[in-house]
């Protein structure tokens, strides 16, 4: 078979993560007390491909492009890293996307700054990009096409962009420009540098693909967009969009065909699914569990909803009790699920996610926060989530505000991520803002954290996480890794706590 | 492409010292003007692409609205001749 267009990425993005999708995070990260190589191993072991360097599952954002560029009819594929030498011959395109290209987005910057050296994803992509078959690729003249939600970043490494001679950066969603430009590629065209695609070009339900091979670890888009309007994320610009039930459908069985046997049901909030506003509505979130459940032999995860639609879909309508028990509980023995706490503080709150609390007002947004905590807890969902630090405007008593959120949260099952709001132009200097801009406020915060996420890493890893007897070397590995950890922390705690204590007694 | 189709066309003058600022706002009354969410940025620079980006980039960051397709024309002013008569629609300069 012949593919003119090829799509790719390196291999922390061309990977199954042992199925487990959270293990994928491990790449944001350098390796912690481990080799490089098995570091990998354990978050991005190499997939199943057939002879012709296809992979059984790749990234959704990758399959939407194939799709798309299938139905226009061009002779596409996407292709393992390892396996791009094979197509050298008849490729004229190299579409490639990423999450974080460069590690400058959230949680990869922040472990970063943190440990101080460069994050596994951004050096994996880097020798991708320096690999043999890409630079053979670009020496034959085959014209290279960047895109996927990392695709900013290029705006800040000209100098990369032009030593991998990247012909064109795609921003935005790309349906319903990525065939005209890869058809301008195959005809010899000069293509634009840079495509911004603005939201009243976000195709409709109708112009999006249903994807053609399994997407990794089944992922399937349910919405596009969020209606919540939060400053710090784009997705908010973009317009909501409901994918329908029988489109849904359709993907989670393309998945199944191809051995797929796990559901992750993607959006920014699936509680808002054909909800009302921001207030969610039991009839659709039960069908739509009630019919992947139906499809799939195996688990069902979330990808991201909201602490408001959990209290609110709750305490109206007892839905999730009704969701976890009648569904989901019946096939599994947890559901995991990322959230956004972003800030302990009611008045950073209001300035920067105003309707993240809605339908509940923002002065209640710690409120919101611990019930939905207590809700998930007792329902068996396991919530990754995220702490904005470093916010513009952030104060003193703001950062109290969420320490405090903290001990609150301290009973509830749950992984906490600490995320630096990084300004942008401070990005290429990573070293700069770990020793200017982290205040002691921060570094009691991230310890406690720290406290909170590995006492409760070791609960799941011990009674919820990768259980299934095939899993036991990852699980030791991840053990190892736990208490490698703690270790760690233990060694560095006191002498962070006496610089603390050096500070404060110099403040006053 | 189609999106080109239907944009408003505006040659960039990236030489000077530009204001990022200023030149978004102008984007923005121009695109209301000829009441259209799309724009091609025909960049005039002597610096090559995308190197010529860096001098750019705010304004692009800063847009979130409209569809900026940007296309870099060369470093010689008289290219805009030749952009004039090719996209066969009024073009903007703004430097």
């Amino acid at each position: 078979m012949v593919f003119e267009a090829v799509i790719s990425s390196d291999r922390t993005m061309i990977s199954n993560h042992h199925g487990r999708e959270f293990l994928g995070f491990m790449t944001t990260s350098p390796p912690i007390g481990l080799p490089e190589k098995i570091w990998m191993w354990l978050a991005a072991p190499k997939p199943k491909v057939d002879k012709l360097g296809r992979p059984v599952e790749a990234p959704y954002g990758l399959r939407k492009i194939e799709a798309k560029l299938l139905e226009e009819g061009f002779n596409t594929a996407i292709v393992d890293p390892d396996h791009i030498a094979k197509h050298l011959d008849t490729m004229k395109v190299l579409l490639i996307g990423h999450h974080d290209y460069f590690a400058y987005g959230p949680p990869s910057n922040e472990w970063w700054m943190i440990m101080g050296k460069e994050p596994i994803n951004r050096i994996s992509f880097m020798r991708f990009m320096n690999s043999t078959a890409v630079r053979e690729a670009k020496r034959r003249g085959v014209k290279i096409i960047v895109g996927g939600p990392a695709a900013w970043q290029w705006l800040w490494e000209p100098g990369l962009w032009k030593k991998w001679g990247i012909d064109t950066v795609v921003e935005g969603e790309a349906e319903l420009v990525i065939g005209d430009l890869v058809e301008a590629a195959l005809n010899g065209e000069k293509l634009p540098d840079y495509v911004y695609v603005g939201p009243s070009d976000s195709p409709s339900i109708d112009e999006i693909p249903v994807i053609k091979g399994a997407s990794v670890n089944g992922l399937v888009e349910i919405m596009r967009g969020c209606p919540r309007g939060c400053k710090f994320c784009s997705v908010t610009l973009r317009p909501l969009r409901f994918i329908p039930l029988d489109y849904i459908r359709k993907e989670i069985e393309v998945n199944v065909k191809a051995g797929v046997k796990n559901v992750i049901l993607h959006s920014e909030d699936v509680l808002l699914y054909h909800a009302d506003g921001v207030k969610p509505l039991p009839e659709p979130i039960l069908n739509l569990h009630k019919m992947t459940a139906g499809l799939v032999p195996g688990t069902l995860v979330w990808s991201h909803t909201s602490l408001a639609a959990v209290k609110y879909s709750e305490e109206k309508h007892r839905l999730i009790t009704r969701l976890m028990n009648e569904i989901i509980l019946t096939r599994q023995e947890f559901l995991g699920v990322e959230v956004g706490i972003e800030t302990g503080s009611t008045r950073l709150a209001k300035i920067i996610m105003p309707a993240k609390a809605a339908p509940y007002p923002t002065e209640k947004w710690p409120e919101v926060v611990i019930d939905a905590f207590r809700i998930m807890h007792e329902n068996r969902i396991i919530p990754a989530a995220t702490l904005i630090l470093g916010l513009p405007k952030e104060r003193e008593d703001d950062l109290v505000a969420t320490a405090e959120l903290l001990d609150e949260l301290k009973q509830y099952r749950s992984l906490i991520v600490p995320m630096f709001f990084v300004p942008m132009g401070a990005l290429k200097n990573m070293d700069w803002f770990r020793k200017h801009r982290i205040k002691e406020e921060h570094i009691k915060i991230m310890l406690k954290i720290l406290d909170h996420s590995l006492h409760w890493a070791e609960d799941i890893i011990n009674n919820f996480y990768l259980k299934e007897p095939h899993m036991y070397p990852v699980r030791l590995g991840i053990k190892l890794l736990i208490k490698y950890i703690r270790f760690k922390a233990r060694q560095v705690k006191p002498a962070i706590e006496a610089f603390l204590q050096e500070r404060e007694k110099k403040n006053t | 492409m189609d999106l080109v189709d239907n944009a408003i066309h505006i040659a960039l003058l990236l030489d000077e010292e530009l204001k990022n600022a200023k030149v978004l706002n102008e984007i923005v009354s121009l695109v209301q003007k000829e009441r259209t969410r799309r724009i091609v940025l025909h960049i005039i620079s002597s610096s090559p692409p995308p190197l010529y980006i860096e001098k750019l980039r705010d304004t692009l960051v800063n847009n979130i609205a409209y569809t900026i397709i940007v296309k870099y024309e060369g470093a010689n002013i008289k290219n805009m001749e030749r952009l004039s008569s090719e996209t066969g629609r009024p073009l903007y300069i703004l430097r």
